[in-house]
């Protein structure tokens, strides 16, 4: 992808989420960011590294998010076809991970201010 | 990748839990469960390597873990790094249209053509061209260009600065296009050649190690000018973007609100300054118009940059980007740069400049203007300072004139358009796309301080004051003199035509004075109370004055005074 597919699939990232407000919705409600930064974290514990590098994390949640029902269902509904666009569909749901981590690093950052 | 289920069925194996509680657990069978187990653990040792930390590889490596003894290391660009900068240097078409339009100016090409329609872009100047040689030397590789070889600075027939240094402006268009054609020939040489290159082929293409990135696949070949009916003493280039990539195909077809591509920027400013809109209102296509057309070294518009002022510095500006004799259009409309000051009646005024700094890089002289107005320059876009580096603006118009104080001045930072031409010193500020600057250089860190004190010290305190200050006074003085009149026609209505009115300082706490032998009404320009707002002075004065001419009037009824005040209210106060 050249640089200006790349921002062209950003905004349209970006507009996808605007316009689907329960996807984002749920992409950062807490019990569903920590639900699946906690089973990324046993995994890594299994694997042996118990911080795991960032590659690892996403990768893992691109896969959570791909057989997650409920993500499905609202993409499939309510996102304008982007399930169908091969092209687009994986980097959708690769931005979807970096919201979800986004989310989670805020998290942290607000249990630790409340701490 | 491992499932969630896959994970909590390896954490409880892990944990040396039972197949047949697992398979209890999980709600399988045992063979089900074991199967399962075998297939996440097989998944989970090909996502070890993901886990694991990154081992550097050996043609990388330059230092390792010896204690106590300083090693020395080289930092190094990965090829696939050069990829990205060769792909991505630019920061929109207009900026990669741009090269091939500066190489055509260095060509000494009196016009460049542009043709473009849903699915081409041609580009044909009648400039010195290229033969094979030149081709060869100046394009198959991408480090430096060979028209900085030659031993003036500027080009043989115009006398323009030259532009081109690195000789990337062919590649900007990979990022446009996935086939280049171009067919070029030199005055009075017996050949011309047509060469085909390929970007495509290298896009995805994964390169480790080289001493050289390959950005593209060329074909070239030359043929007798005889042969194709062209005269030997014709010189042209003709480049061909075919095969557009999607995204600039999208920029192209977006036409929004005209429906052809056969308007000019003429038509552009007209239908913003109509409707109120912005250029970013518009379709992709005009707004890529709009940036090419204020980047080029083409001419100003008629009447532009600023109309009906001949300052020397303005002057000198124009007649030197005409003295190039450039002239670029698109489908047949002439570009030329989008400027032109004031375009709705206001108050606006010039501030030119010309100065040298000396800066520890060596000397940095630049000329050029700053415009300001009473009120928001408009269309929007057009707020902010363009620096132009050998006549060739660089990046966007800047909004934040160099990063200049975003407390300071808010409003009249709105007021204001300039274009800094910079003759010497920032070329080597420039980073490698020439549409931005390395902000640590000192040429351009003494650029902007200059620009700061510039706005801060000239344009901010004239706005503030001229168009500002002196507006409200101006305004101030304007009601007065119309509250003065109202009050003499209501003396000259109610008490007769033969009284005036007089302001006059009285010794008295007496607002009102009126005198019937000298048939003079006046007003005490001392009481406290007229020493206020002005709507609430003009309401003061006409009131009270109202009331003195009704006790005047009324001699001594009560019932007949009350009748002529408020009658008097009824007429005059709304006035």
């Amino acid at each position: 992808m050249s640089p200006l597919d790349i921002g062209s699939a950003v905004d349209r990232c970006i507009r996808l989420l605007q316009g689907t407000p329960i996807l984002y919705k749920t992409l950062t409600k807490p019990e569903f960011v920590s639900g699946k930064l906690d089973k990324i974290q046993e995994l890594s514990e299994l694997l042996g590294n118990p911080s795991p590098p960032l590659r690892l994390v996403f990768h893992q949640l691109y896969s959570f998010l791909l057989e997650d029902e409920e993500i499905r269902r609202i993409i499939r509904k309510d996102c304008n076809r982007a399930e169908q666009d091969n092209d687009f569909f994986p980097f959708f749901l690769f931005f979807c991970s970096v919201v979800v981590y986004v989310e989670h690093i805020k998290l942290g950052k607000k249990r630790g201010d409340e701490e | 990748m491992l499932s969630e289920k896959e994970i909590a069925i390896l954490k409880a194996h892990n944990s040396g839990l039972p197949l047949s509680k697992i398979a209890e657990k999980f709600k399988l069978s045992n063979t089900e469960a074991e199967l399962l187990i075998e297939t996440a653990t097989s998944k989970m040792n090909n996502l070890r390597e993901l886990a694991k930390e990154r081992e550097i590889p050996a043609y990388i490596r330059t230092v390792d873990n010896r204690i106590d003894e300083p090693q020395k290391g080289t930092m190094k660009v990965g090829s696939q790094i050069l990829k990205h900068l060769s792909e991505g240097i630019y920061s929109s078409p207009a900026a990669a249209l741009k090269e091939l339009i500066s190489n055509s100016f260095d060509s000494d090409a009196p016009e460049v053509r542009i043709t473009i329609t849903d699915d081409v872009i041609e580009i044909q100047d009648t400039g010195h061209g290229m033969n094979w040689k030149d081709f060869d030397a100046d394009f198959t590789f991408i480090s430096h260009s060979i028209k900085r070889n030659r031993k003036s600075n500027n080009t043989p027939d115009y006398n323009r600065p030259i532009i081109g240094f690195l000789g990337i402006g062919f590649i900007s268009v990979s990022e446009l296009c996935d086939k280049l054609l171009i067919t070029s020939c030199r005055k009075n040489e017996k050949l011309f050649f047509e060469a085909e290159i390929d970007f495509s082929k290298y896009r995805e293409r994964e390169t480790i190690e080289k001493e050289f990135y390959e950005v593209s696949e060329y074909q070239l070949t030359n043929y007798l000018k005889k042969d194709k009916q062209i005269p030997e003493n014709s010189q042209f280039t003709k480049i061909k973007l075919c095969n557009l990539r999607p995204g600039f195909k999208e920029i192209l077809n977006d036409l929004k609100p005209f429906n052809d591509r056969n308007f000019g920027i003429n038509e552009i400013l007209d239908h913003c300054n109509r409707t109120g809109q912005g250029i970013t209102d518009l379709g992709k296509y005009w707004q890529m118009l709009w940036e090419l057309a204020y980047m080029c070294p083409i001419k100003y518009l008629p009447d532009g940059p600023i109309s009906q002022i001949s300052e020397p510095i303005l002057t000198n500006i124009r007649s030197t980007i005409e003295s190039f004799n450039f002239e670029v259009t698109i489908n047949e409309i002439e570009l030329r740069k989008p400027f032109k000051f004031p375009n709705e009646e206001t108050k606006y005024s010039i501030h030119p400049f010309s100065e040298t700094l000396r800066t520890s890089e060596g000397p940095l002289s630049f000329r050029g203007y700053l415009y300001s107005q009473h009120g928001m320059i408009s269309p929007k876009e057009y707020i902010g300072s363009l620096i132009r580096v050998k006549n060739v603006g660089i990046g966007e118009i800047d909004r934040t004139f160099l990063g200049y104080s975003s407390s300071s001045n808010q409003l009249f930072r709105n007021w204001v358009f300039g274009e800094i031409y910079v003759d010497n010193g920032l070329e080597e500020a420039l980073n490698i796309n020439r549409n931005r600057f390395k902000v640590t250089h000192p040429a351009y860190i003494a650029l902007k301080g200059w620009l700061h004190t510039f706005l801060s010290n000239v344009v901010f305190k004239y706005t503030l004051y001229e168009y500002y200050r002196k507006t409200r006074i101006e305004r101030q003085e304007s009601l007065e003199e119309q509250n003065t009149q109202i009050l003499n026609e209501i003396v000259q209505s109610e008490m007769g035509k033969s009284y005036r009115l007089r302001f006059q300082k009285l010794e008295q706490n007496q607002p009102i004075l009126i005198e019937r032998e000298s048939k003079t009404v006046i007003i005490n320009s001392n009481y406290t109370a007229f020493q206020t707002k002005m709507q609430i002075k003009k309401t003061m004065q006409r009131t009270l004055l109202l009331f003195e001419i009704a006790v005047e009037k009324s001699a001594g009824d009560l019932a007949e005074l009350k009748n002529i005040f408020m009658n008097g209210i009824q007429k005059w106060l709304n006035q």
